[in-house]
C-alpha cells in the first residue's frame, strides 16, 4: 500500500503541472492510456485508473448536426433519442410480429406524407402533429378523429388547399388505419427496457448527447458489467429499431421548447448562429427546425443511422477500474461485429468569407444579452493554439481582461469568451456579456469591443501567458480525476479533435504560443467585417416599439393576411 | 383550387421510394445482454477519512488520495441564508461574495485573484440555506501559499466598500433577471407557496432578496455576520488529496489551533409547510411551454425507519429512465422531455415530495392529470414485487458509486458530521434497504403520498392556463412582479438647494426664458423618430397642459393616438380602440421626459419643487453641472447642463415600479423662434434598443382645435410640415 503511494509520487514528479521544458505534458498518464484500432476501423481507448470497482463507458460517433443536410435538421439528435428504444432483442416482446406491423405503419405513413407534402397550407404540419398525438393513444376515437380531420380540412381550405371529397376520405382512412396500427405496434413494446437493464445493472448517469460534430452515449457502471454493456452497445449499433418515433418527436419538440424557445440564451444563440453561418450547417441548431422534426420517417432515421453509425466513424472509451487485457479481449470480440462499411461523405459546403458586419436582434421578454462572433478556422489549423490562448486571456478567471474591464467595473454581470459551435469545420470565436443593472447593452457592448481591440494592440505579458498555461494544465489535471468526464473528453478528442493525445498535446502547443502570435491572430480574425453581433432586446410580449408613448406600428388585431 | 401540380407529386413519390430503407438482416451481438455472465464485483473498501477534533472544536477529516498532485479543502459552518435578518435578506450571500472578492487587508481582492490564478488555484465561499462552505483547490506544491491565503479570507476578510458595491450591482442584476428562466420561476414560487412562514411573513426557507433589502445592507453588516458565524467551534473541515497525513495534521493544528472557538451556532428557524390541494398560476407571457411543479410536504427525516421503504417508492415512481413517471408521461404519452419526481428527506427538518414537468401550454392539464394519476396509483396500489426487486437491484448495484470518488466521500462525511449523524449512516441505510419488504414499501407509499393534497403550480401563458386548469376552480394568480425599491425621501442641503435653483433658472433662461415658456398654450412639434430599423415621421400636437394628439406615419399605414381630457384612444386605418387610463398616464408622463417638457413645467412654476445641486457629471472631457428636481408632474429627475450655455444636455429619470435609471441625451441645440431646444434626443433605454428623435419643426401656439383631441374616427397620416 505504502509502496504504491510512493511510486505514484515519483511518477507525478514527471507530469506535474509545471512540466520541464521540452518534456511532453502528462507523459506518464499518456503511457497508461491504451488505444488500439479494430480490423473494422473502430477505435478503442482504455484508461485504467482508480481504486473503486467502477467504470465509465462512452461511445462517440463522429456524426452530428453538420452531417444532416437540408430538410433533415435534428435527425442526428432524434436518432440519439431513438437509440434508447432498443433492438430486435431488447424493447420488444415479439420482434417478428412487431416488425410486420412496423412495416405496415411505414407504408401507411409514406402514403400520408405524400398527400401531406402536396399541400401548401402553412398549417399542413398540423397533420403530423395530429399523428404524433394519435400515436399516444389520444384522440383516436372515430368520432373525435373525424372532427379533428374536418377541422384540418377547413383550415387548409382557407389557405387555398381545397381537398376533393374522395381525396379527403382517402386521407382520413389512411390516418385512421395508421393510428390503429401504431397502437397495435405499441402492444409489443417493452417500455424503456434498455434503460431498465442498465439501471438494474447499477448504471448511473445514463445519458447521451448530440453536438454539431458528434453524438455520444454515456454511462457509468460497476466494473463487472463491462461485458453486459458491450453486449447492449454493440446490439444497438448493429440492429437499432427506431420504435415509437412519432411520440419521441413530441418529446424532442418539448426539449426544443425547453432549451431554445423558452430560454433567453437559447433563443439568442440559435438566432446568432443562423446569422453567422449563411451556408455552412453550423448555422442550423443541433436540435433541428420544428418542421423538420415533424417530418422524418422511420426510413429517414434508419438511413441516417446506417450511413453514419459505421465502425470507422466510432470510438469506444472505457475509463476506470479495468484489466486492460481482459477489456481489450471483450471489446475486440464484441465491437468487431460492426461491419466495416464505407465512411460517410463529409459535408462540403463551406462558409464564404463575410462581407461586412451582421447584426441581429431577438426580441424577447428577458434581460438583455450581447453576443459577438468572429469566423475562425477549424480546430486543426495552426492558428488554433494562439486562439485558445486568446480565449483564456480574454475571459479565463477573475483577473482576465474581460472580467476586469466589464465585471469588476460594474458594466456587466458576466463576460465570457469561447470557441464554438464545433471543432471539425471553421467556426467562431465568440464573446458574450450580460449588461448589469448599472449599465446598458450599448455600454457593455462598447466596453467589450474596446477590450477586443486591446487584444490586438496589447500583447499578453509573461504573467498573463503563464496564468493561461497554468489554468490549462490544471483543467487537464482535474479532468483526470473523474471517469466519466475524462472518458467523454478522450472520446471527443479521438472522434473529432485530431486524436485523444491532443488533449495533452494541446498544452504543449499552448505553451509555445508567443505574445506576438496572440496579437496576430486577434488582428487577423477579430475584425468588424468578420463579425456577427446578436442582441437580446428586452421586449414585453407582443409589444410594439413606442416613442413618447406612441406606438410605431399598429399591434396586430385579428388574423394577419399574407 | 389545388395549387400543387402533378409533377410535384411525382417527384415526391420518387423521394418517398428512395427514402424507404432497405431490409437488413439482424446481426446478433456476440452474446445477448441477458446471456452475459456477470462476475461478482471486486470487494471494495471505501477510503476512510481520519477524524481529528482540535481543542477549539474544529472537526477535521483527512483523506489521502495520491493519484494526482492536488489538494482540496472544504470547511462548513452552520450559518446561511435562513439567518438573514428579515429586512436584510441577501446578507449571507453578499457576505460570502465579498469575503472572497474583497480579500484581506494584507492581500486585497484583485491581488488575491492574480496570486491564485498564477497558481491555477481557487478559493471559494458558497452560501447555502443553512450552511456556508469555504475552501480551496490547488496543486500540492502550492499548498502553503494557498492555505495562508485561505486562512486570511476565512479569518480576516476586509469587506471593502467597492467590492460590496460591485456585489450589490451583481445582486441587483440577478433580481432583474430572476424571472427570465421559466423553470427558475417555477421552483422559486413553488418553494414560496409550500413554505408558508409565520404571521404573514415569508418563511426564512423561501425568501429572496429585494432591492429594498439589499439597500439596507452595509459593510458593517457583512463584518458582523462574519464575526458571529465563521468560527472553528462550529466548523467541519475536510482536506483531501496528495499529502502526508501526519504532516498535514501538524500543519492544520498549527494553522487553526489558536483560532478562538467562537459562539455556539444559532439554531436554524423552524420550517412551516402548507399542505392543501390548490392550483396556482404564474403568468409568464411570450413562452410556449408551461413549467409545472406539484408536490406536498413530507413529514419524515433521513433517520426515520420508514426512509428505506420510501426510497424504494421514489425509485419505482421516478428513479430514472425506466421509472413510472418517465415511462408514462414521457415515453408513452410524449407529453414532456423533462419529467421528474422526488421524495426528498432532510437531515434535520421536514422534506418535500415534488414532481416537475415541462410541457406545451395546451397540455398542462393533461400532464398534471397524468402525474396525479401516477401518484395516486402508487399510493393506492403500491408497487409489484417485480418492480420492487428491480428497483432494489439497481440501488444495490449502484451503491458502489456512493464512495467511488474521494471528493464524494469527503462531502458525505462533512454532511453527516454537520447534522450530527453517525458516519456509518449510509452503510446502515443500505443494509436496511436490502431488508425492506413489499408490505413496508406499500405502507410507506400509503403513508407519505397524498395526491389529494398537492400544491400545483403552472408557469406559462396565464390566460390560457386559467382556462386549461378551470376544472380545479379558479386558479390563484401568483404575482412575480419585482417590487421596486421605495423612493428614499430627499434630504435637502440648503446650500445645495440654492445652487440648484440658480442652475434651473439659468437652464430656463438659456432655452428662452420663463415668459416664453409661460406663453405656450399649444405646441406643434414635427418629429422624425428612429426606432431600430424604422424611421417614422410624426406630428405631435399638445394643448397645454395635458391633451395630446400624435399622428405617426407607421410602416403599415398611419397610427393616431389621442390623449383627451377624459379618455384616450388609439387608431389605425381600420380600427379605433380605447387606451387604458394607466397606459395613457404613462404616455403622458413620457412627454415630461424631454427638454421641452421639463422646461415647460419648470417655467410654469405651479408646483412645489424640491431642488438640490448634484455633483457635476464628467463625460468626454466635459464637466456638466447637475441638478435634481422633484415635483408632482416630473417625479424625480436629474438634469445635467452645458457648462457654458446652460442648455440641458442630459436628463436622467426613473419610472414607477422600476428601479432603473433611464437617460436621455440632448444634442444639436437650435433656435426655434424664441426657443432653443435640442434637435436630437437620444433615448438610452438601458434594456431595449435605443431610439433617436429628431425635432424637425417646432411651432409655438398654432391655432388649437379642440376637435383634434376628440375620439378619432380613424388614423390620419401626419400633416405636412408647416412652412
Amino acid at each position: 500500500m505504502r509502496l504504491t503511494a510512493c511510486a505514484c509520487l515519483c511518477l507525478l514528479a514527471t507530469f506535474g503541472a509545471r512540466a520541464a521544458e521540452g518534456e511532453a505534458s502528462f507523459g506518464e498518464i499518456q503511457k497508461k492510456i491504451v488505444s488500439f484500432t479494430l480490423e473494422n476501423g473502430l477505435r478503442v481507448i482504455l484508461y485504467p485508473r482508480g481504486d473503486a470497482p467502477v467504470i465509465s463507458c462512452v461511445t462517440c460517433v463522429k456524426t452530428g448536426s453538420v452531417d444532416e443536410g437540408a430538410g433533415s435538421s435534428g435527425i442526428a439528435h432524434q436518432l440519439e433519442h431513438l437509440a434508447f428504444k432498443g433492438t430486435p432483442h431488447i424493447g420488444t416482446q415479439d420482434y417478428a410480429a412487431e416488425k410486420k406491423v412496423l412495416d405496415e405503419i411505414d407504408a401507411l405513413y409514406d402514403k400520408i406524407l405524400l398527400k401531406q407534402r402536396s399541400l401548401l397550407s402553412t398549417s399542413k404540419d398540423a397533420l403530423l402533429t395530429l399523428l404524433a398525438k394519435l400515436s399516444t393513444g389520444a384522440g383516436a376515437e372515430p368520432e373525435k378523429l373525424k372532427a379533428t380531420m374536418a377541422g384540418l380540412r377547413a383550415k387548409w381550405a382557407k389557405d387555398g388547399d381545397v381537398l376533393a371529397d374522395a381525396d379527403f376520405e382517402e386521407l382520413q382512412t389512411l390516418v385512421g388505419a395508421w393510428a390503429a396500427k401504431v397502437l397495435e405496434a405499441e402492444r409489443f413494446v417493452v417500455q424503456n427496457q434498455y434503460s431498465n437493464v442498465i439501471e438494474r445493472a447499477g448504471g448511473t448517469r445514463l445519458n447521451a448527447f448530440t453536438s454539431n460534430d458528434c453524438t455520444a452515449y454515456l454511462v457509468s457502471l460497476p466494473a463487472n458489467q463491462l461485458e453486459t454493456w458491450a453486449a447492449l452497445e454493440t446490439d444497438r449499433f448493429l440492429n437499432l429499431v427506431p420504435r415509437q418515433l412519432e411520440k419521441e418527436k413530441q418529446v424532442v419538440l418539448e426539449e426544443r421548447r425547453m432549451r431554445t424557445e423558452s430560454q433567453p440564451f437559447g433563443r439568442l444563440y440559435e438566432n446568432f448562429l443562423t446569422a453567422a453561418f449563411r451556408a455552412h450547417p453550423y448555422g442550423v441548431a443541433v436540435i433541428g427546425h420544428r418542421s423538420d422534426i415533424l417530418n422524418y420517417t422511420r426510413a429517414n432515421v434508419l438511413d441516417f443511422y446506417r450511413t453514419h453509425y459505421t465502425s470507422r466513424n466510432t470510438v469506444v472509451v472505457i475509463v476506470g477500474d479495468l484489466d486492460v487485457e481482459k477489456a481489450r479481449a471483450v471489446l475486440t470480440s464484441y465491437f468487431s461485429k460492426i461491419p466495416d462499411t464505407a465512411a460517410p461523405v463529409e459535408p462540403h459546403t463551406a462558409e464564404p468569407p463575410q462581407d461586412g458586419e451582421r447584426r441581429v436582434e431577438v426580441e424577447y421578454p428577458a434581460e438583455p444579452i450581447v453576443m459577438a462572433g468572429y469566423h475562425i478556422p477549424e480546430r486543426g489549423h495552426p492558428d488554433t493554439p494562439a486562439l485558445k490562448v486568446l480565449t483564456e486571456l480574454a475571459a479565463g478567471g477573475r483577473s482576465s481582461r474581460f472580467y476586469t474591464a466589464l465585471v469588476k467595473s460594474k458594466l456587466a454581470l458576466s463576460a465570457g469568451a469561447w470557441i464554438g459551435p464545433g471543432e471539425r469545420y471553421p467556426r467562431l470565436w465568440i464573446a458574450t456579456t450580460e449588461p448589469s443593472e448599472d449599465s446598458t447593452p450599448e455600454k457593455a457592448e462598447a466596453a467589450l469591443f474596446e477590450e477586443i481591440e486591446r487584444l490586438k494592440s496589447v500583447p499578453p505579458t509573461r504573467e498573463e501567458l503563464d496564468r493561461v498555461l497554468a489554468s490549462y494544465r490544471m483543467d487537464v489535471l482535474r479532468k483526470l480525476r473523474k471517469n466519466l468526464s475524462l472518458a467523454i473528453d478522450l472520446a471527443e478528442y479521438e472522434a473529432i479533435s485530431g486524436g485523444w493525445r491532443e488533449l495533452f498535446r494541446e498544452i504543449d502547443a499552448v505553451a509555445k504560443v508567443t505574445p506576438e502570435q496572440v496579437t496576430q491572430v486577434a488582428s487577423k480574425y477579430l475584425v468588424r467585417r468578420n463579425r456577427t453581433v446578436a442582441r437580446l432586446v428586452s421586449t414585453e410580449p407582443a409589444e410594439t416599439p413606442e416613442i413618447l408613448g406612441v406606438p410605431a406600428a399598429p399591434p396586430a388585431q385579428g388574423e394577419a393576411k399574407p | 383550387m389545388r395549387r400543387a401540380g402533378a409533377w410535384a407529386l411525382l417527384m415526391l413519390a420518387a423521394c418517398a421510394a428512395q427514402a424507404a430503407a432497405e431490409e437488413r438482416p439482424v446481426v446478433p451481438p456476440v452474446k445477448l445482454w441477458k446471456d452475459v455472465k456477470v462476475e461478482p464485483l471486486k470487494d471494495f473498501k471505501a477510503p476512510q477519512p481520519e477524524r481529528i477534533v482540535l481543542p477549539n472544536g474544529l472537526v477535521l477529516f483527512l483523506l489521502e488520495d495520491h493519484e494526482l498532485p492536488l489538494i482540496e479543502c472544504a470547511a462548513v459552518v452552520r450559518a446561511g441564508r435562513v439567518h438573514d435578518p428579515a429586512d436584510k435578506v441577501g446578507l449571507a450571500d453578499l457576505m460570502g461574495d465579498v469575503m472572497r472578492s474583497g480579500g484581506s487587508a494584507s492581500v486585497p481582492g484583485d491581488e488575491l485573484d492574480r496570486r491564485l490564478e498564477d497558481m491555477a488555484a481557487s478559493i471559494y465561499v458558497n452560501i447555502g440555506d443553512d450552511s456556508t462552505t469555504a475552501g480551496f483547490n490547488c496543486l500540492k506544491e502550492d499548498l502553503d501559499k494557498v492555505l495562508a491565503l485561505c486562512v486570511d479570507v476565512l479569518r480576516r476578510p476586509a469587506f471593502p466598500q467597492d467590492k460590496l458595491d460591485l456585489a450589490l450591482t451583481q445582486e441587483r442584476t440577478q433580481i432583474a433577471k430572476r424571472n427570465d428562466s421559466p423553470m427558475g420561476v417555477a421552483w422559486r414560487e413553488f418553494s414560496r407557496l409550500v413554505n408558508t412562514g409565520k404571521d404573514g411573513k415569508p418563511s426564512p426557507w423561501a425568501r429572496y432578496p429585494q432591492y429594498e433589502t439589499l439597500n439596507a445592507i452595509t459593510r458593517e453588516d457583512l463584518a458582523a455576520f462574519h464575526a458571529a458565524n465563521i468560527h472553528p467551534g462550529r466548523m467541519i473541515m475536510t482536506v483531501m488529496g496528495d499529502f502526508d497525513p501526519a504532516a498535514m495534521r501538524e500543519k492544520l493544528t498549527q494553522t487553526f489551533g489558536a483560532w478562538p472557538a467562537g459562539e455556539k451556532a444559532p439554531e436554524p428557524p423552524p420550517v412551516t409547510l402548507r399542505k392543501d390541494e390548490k392550483v396556482y398560476v404564474v403568468d409568464k407571457p411570450g413562452i410556449n411551454q408551461t413549467s409545472i411543479v406539484m408536490g406536498h410536504p413530507l413529514e419524515i427525516r433521513r433517520d426515520h425507519p420508514d426512509l428505506p421503504a420510501l426510497t424504494l417508492v421514489n425509485e419505482v415512481l421516478s428513479g430514472g429512465m425506466s421509472a413510472r413517471l418517465f415511462t408514462e408521461v414521457r415515453t408513452k404519452k410524449g407529453l414532456a422531455y423533462s419529467v421528474r419526481g422526488r421524495a426528498s428527506a432532510n437531515y434535520d427538518r421536514p422534506g418535500l415530495f415534488s414532481c416537475l414537468c415541462l410541457t406545451r401550454n395546451e397540455q398542462a392539464l393533461e400532464s398534471i392529470e397524468a402525474i396525479r394519476f401516477e401518484v395516486k396509483r402508487m399510493r393506492d396500489e403500491g408497487v409489484t414485487q417485480k418492480e420492487l426487486d428491480e428497483a432494489r437491484e439497481g440501488l444495490v448495484n449502484s451503491f458502489v458509486f456512493n464512495n467511488a470518488e474521494p471528493d464524494r466521500v469527503a462531502a458525505n462525511v462533512r454532511t453527516l458530521e454537520f447534522y450530527g449523524y453517525p458516519l456509518d449512516f449510509e452503510k446502515k441505510q443500505f443494509e436496511a434497504l436490502q431488508a425492506v419488504t413489499l408490505e413496508q414499501v406499500n405502507k410507506a407509499a400509503k403513508k407519505y403520498l397524498d395526491p389529494e393534497k398537492l400544491t400545483m403550480l403552472a408557469v406559462g401563458n396565464g390566460e390560457a392556463l386559467a382556462k386549461e386548469l378551470a376544472k380545479f376552480g379558479k386558479p390563484e394568480i401568483v404575482d412575480i412582479a419585482i417590487p421596486a425599491p421605495p423612493r428614499i425621501p430627499l434630504v435637502i442641503d440648503p446650500a445645495r438647494e440654492a445652487e440648484g435653483r440658480k442652475l434651473l433658472e439659468e437652464a430656463v433662461a438659456a432655452a428662452g426664458g420663463v415668459k416664453a415658456f409661460g406663453e405656450l398654450a399649444a405646441i406643434r412639434t414635427d418629429l422624425v423618430m428612429h426606432v431600430g430599423p424604422l424611421t417614422l415621421r410624426t406630428v405631435m400636437r399638445i394643448a397645454v397642459p395635458d391633451r395630446v394628439r400624435a399622428d405617426v406615419a407607421g410602416p403599415f399605414g398611419p397610427v393616431t393616438q389621442v390623449l383627451g381630457r377624459e379618455n384616450a384612444w388609439q387608431a389605425t386605418g381600420s380600427w379605433v380602440k380605447e387606451i387604458k387610463p394607466d397606459e395613457a398616464k404613462k404616455n403622458l408622463r413620457a412627454l415630461t421626459q424631454t427638454d421641452l417638457g421639463v422646461l415647460r413645467i419648470l417655467a410654469a412654476g405651479k408646483e412645489g419643487y424640491n431642488v438640490q445641486a448634484l455633483d457635476p457629471l464628467r463625460e468626454g472631457g466635459r464637466v456638466m453641472p447637475g441638478v435634481l428636481v422633484e415635483s408632482a408632474s416630473l417625479g424625480r429627475v436629474k438634469l445635467f447642463l452645458d457648462p457654458a450655455t446652460k442648455l440641458i444636455l442630459k436628463l436622467r429619470y426613473t419610472l414607477e415600479g422600476n428601479p432603473r435609471e433611464y437617460e436621455k441625451a440632448f444634442t444639436g441645440h437650435r433656435k426655434y423662434g424664441a426657443y432653443t431646444l435640442a434637435s436630437r434626443i437620444e433615448d438610452n433605454d438601458p434594456k431595449a434598443r435605443s431610439k433617436v428623435i429628431e425635432l424637425t419643426g417646432f411651432t409655438p401656439n398654432p391655432k388649437a382645435e379642440d376637435a383634434l383631441f376628440e375620439k378619432p374616427e380613424r388614423a390620419t397620416p401626419p400633416p405636412e410640415p408647416e412652412p
